[in-house]
This record gives structure tokens, sequence and C-alpha cells, in this order.
């Protein structure tokens, strides 16, 4: 077993509604899909954002297309109209969300381009 | 021309006050809007129109009109509304589906980015539709893009909520079946929800900015001095953000833990920002001031001091029933 960056398995966006942020983490191969199942939960994204404080995560599966939507809670100070942040919108979460660490088989770390 | 959104005048007054309750402050208040849907503007299509202009109303709804009015949905064809509506999503945001925030050169390359091409959805009776961009332009539909867009700002994938329908993805299959084209098929459709949305805008006073560098040997503890020293003569007066660009600028909150609890760097060219708001002006113009006064009263060697504020507006939302926010469409007179 190796472990990895999930940015070298899954790509992500940021989206936002008022204090929520939204991330959704999509598998570049859908066999990774349930790999990151496993190992991306809400407990961990929510320790990856502790700096940020958020009151709730929820995450949603969309194993049709290897996708899954994470649903982030009072973390952008307010939202758009209040947030003193250059980044009020949180756009650039996602890619602090790619940071993440997952462990995954010796084989399938050698496939990537690491 | 499609009405009903506007919640301004007096006489929506006691609607917003019933839904906010002790939120509403009418000596802030600036105005309202409720997100109106499709149905209007596929009526106003079907009485003739040739361009329909209107208020607020939801973003995808602007999809869902015209292919209502073309394919002659009735408003509870819920899985055709809930396909065009995700189709209208895919749309929404202009070259979001088509390359656009999306390029990380090496993992997700996108071709002529310079010139990227907006989105055209093509959308079949059934509400499936065949995501395609303009001919002889740069970037890329491909399965990636559309899965990420079909998710941008999207929370329960169950049921995406809209004035016209409450949609559900979580069958749906997002399949490449051209170069730059790609099929969103298997959406559902769920009844409508009996309220619609509100935005309720209220000011929301002042908001400030300044940055200044500092270059060289110690540059980041410099930085990180004109910091108390902003602190020290303006924290007592507003809740202030401090930045230092290149260190740790978007990750952390205004709260500053993130800074806070990172170790004096070794940076050699640093930018501190420091942002701040207020309902007084005064106080904002004073933070500026003492931002510019950095340069001959801070630490030394700081330059390139930009100052700049604006007004701003806090949003409530609410959610209000639809029997009490009717809408309507009226032809426009021949000018």
């Amino acid at each position: 077993m190796q472990e990895i960056q999930l940015y070298q398995l899954a790509h992500a966006r940021t989206g936002d509604k008022g204090n929520r942020v939204n991330i959704s983490l999509i598998a570049y191969d859908p066999k990774d899909f349930e790999l990151l199942v496993e190992q991306v939960t809400e407990r961990r994204v929510a320790q990856h954002f502790l700096h940020r404080a958020p009151s709730r995560v929820v995450r949603y599966l969309l194993p049709k297309i290897a996708a899954m939507n994470f649903v982030i809670d009072d973390v952008l100070d307010g939202g758009v109209n209040d947030s003193l942040n250059l980044d009020m919108h949180g756009k650039a979460l996602s890619f602090h969300l790619l940071v993440l660490s997952v462990t995954v088989p010796a084989a399938r770390a050698a496939r990537q381009k690491l | 021309m499609v009405k009903g959104d506007d919640l301004s005048g007096a006489g929506a007054r006691p609607i917003l006050r019933d839904h906010l309750g002790a939120g509403f402050d009418e000596a802030r208040f600036v105005c309202a809007n409720a997100y109106q849907g499709a149905f209007e503007i596929a009526q106003a299509i079907r009485a003739g129109a040739q361009v329909v202009v209107t208020g607020r109303v939801a973003d995808p709804s602007l999809t869902v009109g015209p292919a209502m009015a073309h394919f002659g949905w009735r408003a509870d064809d819920w899985d055709a509304l809930a396909g065009a509506t995700m189709a209208g999503h895919l749309l929404e945001c202009g070259a979001q589906v088509s390359g656009g925030y999306f390029a990380d050169p090496g993992m997700k390359d996108v071709p002529g980015l310079e010139d990227v091409g907006f989105p055209i959805a093509e959308i079949a009776a059934d509400g499936s539709c065949i995501v395609s961009k303009a001919s002889r332009t740069g970037g890329l539909v491909d399965e990636r893009t559309v899965k990420e867009q079909l998710l941008y700002e999207l929370h329960d994938p169950a049921a995406y909520i809209t004035p016209d329908v409450v949609a559900d993805i979580t069958q749906a299959t997002v399949v490449q079946v051209g170069p730059d084209q790609v099929r969103l098929a298997g959406v559902r459709g769920h009844p409508r929800t009996a309220t619609l949305k509100a935005n309720v805008f209220f000011d929301g006073g002042w908001f400030g900015e300044g940055e200044i560098s500092y270059a060289g040997p110690n540059a980041e503890a410099r930085a990180r001095l004109a910091m108390d020293v902003m602190q020290k003569r303006m924290g007592a007066l507003m809740k202030l953000r401090f930045d230092l660009i290149g260190v740790s600028s978007i990750l952390g909150d205004d709260g500053g833990r993130l800074l806070d609890a990172a170790p004096v760097g070794a940076m050699i060219d640093i930018r501190l920002r420091v942002a701040g708001q207020h309902q007084d002006l005064e106080v904002v113009d004073r933070l500026l001031r003492e931002l510019t006064a950095l340069w001959t009263g801070g630490p030394a060697g700081g330059g390139g001091v930009r100052v700049a504020k604006r007004q701003r507006l806090s949003t409530q939302s609410c959610l209000i029933a639809r029997n009490q926010l009717p809408a309507s469409f009226s032809m426009a007179s021949p000018a």
C-alpha cells in the first residue's frame, strides 16, 4: 500500500450559496470510486477544513458518475456579501480538498504520474 | 415582459416582515426579489414573443422556458422539466461547462483556453440533452467538464430545487457521444415546491481594504509587524482580517487561525492585505488612512500601498408561498 494525494485520483469544483460551500469530488477513473468512498469520509473532510470551523459536513454519493458532493456549512464567514476573504466564494477550497492523502495499492499508485 | 419578482415596493412590506420577523430592518432595507420560474416565459413565447425580458428568475428557468414552449410541456411534466433544468444549470455559468474554471496543466488540459467557446445544449423532447460548444472555438466539453458543472452549486443531488421542479440527478448518466459532445440523460423530476425563494437586501455598510509589500531579508517579519501595528491602531474600532499573500491569504477564514498558527517563514517577496467593514464610512476611511500611513510610519521598506473601499449589501433569504407571489407577462407595446 502507498499513500498518495487525492489530487492524483480525482478532480473537484467548488460552488457556493450563502454561507455554505459545496465541493464535488469526481474520480478520474470510476474504478477508484469505491476507494474514495471508503477513505474520503465526512469526518475526514470536516477535520481537513477545521481551520474554517465547519458546523456540518454532509456527503452525497453519485455512483453513476463516480462522484460525490460535499456540502460544508458555515465556512464562508457569512458568504459573498459579508466575508472579508479575497476568495469570498471559497473557489480555491476544492484544491485544498485535493491535498488529502489516500492509501492505494502499490500497483495503483504506480499507474499515476507521481 | 415577465413580472412578479419585485418585492421592493411598500405593498410587499408585510410579506417581508412576516417572513423575516425581527431580521427585517426597515431603515437599512434596499430591495427584495423572488426567484420566478419558466412558466410565464413559456407563456410569453407561445403568445408570440421573440424576446422575453424578465426580472429575477432562477437561472435554469431561462433555458426551461423556451424548451417548455417548444415541446408544449405541461407544468407537471416533471421529468422533462427536470432534464431541461439541468441543461439550463449546465449553461448558466457560460464557459464553466466548456473548459472554463477547469484547466489544470498536466492533469486537466484544455486546448485553446484563450478562445474558450460558449456552450450549447440541444434538448430533446424527454428533457435529456447533448452539451457541445460553438464551432471553431477553444475549450473542451467532456465527461469531466460536464460532471463538474452538473454538481456546481448543488447540495442534495436528489433534490435540486428550482421554481419549476425538484430535479434528481442521482440516476443521471453523463456520456461522451462525440468530440466536444456529451449527453446528459436520466434526470428525474418531482413536483415543484409550494414556495419560492426570495432574497432581501440591506445596506451592509462599507468595506475597506489595503495592501503593502515587503521584500528581502526578514520581509515576513516586517509584514507581520505591520499587521501588529494595524491591529493596535484600528483593532478596537473594527474587526480586521489579515493576509500574507504568498504565505496564507485565501485558505484561512476571517478568524485568522491559520495565519496565526503558521511559523514566520523566509519569504523574500510578500504582500500584506488588511480588510475590514463597518456601518460607518468614517471608520473605514480611517482604516484606509492608517494603511496609507504604513508607508511613512510602518516597518522598514514597505512599498506599493493600494487602498480601496466600496459599499456592501447584506442578504437575507426566505421562502414565500407561491400564491403570495403571482407572476404574469405582458407584451411591450411598439415604440
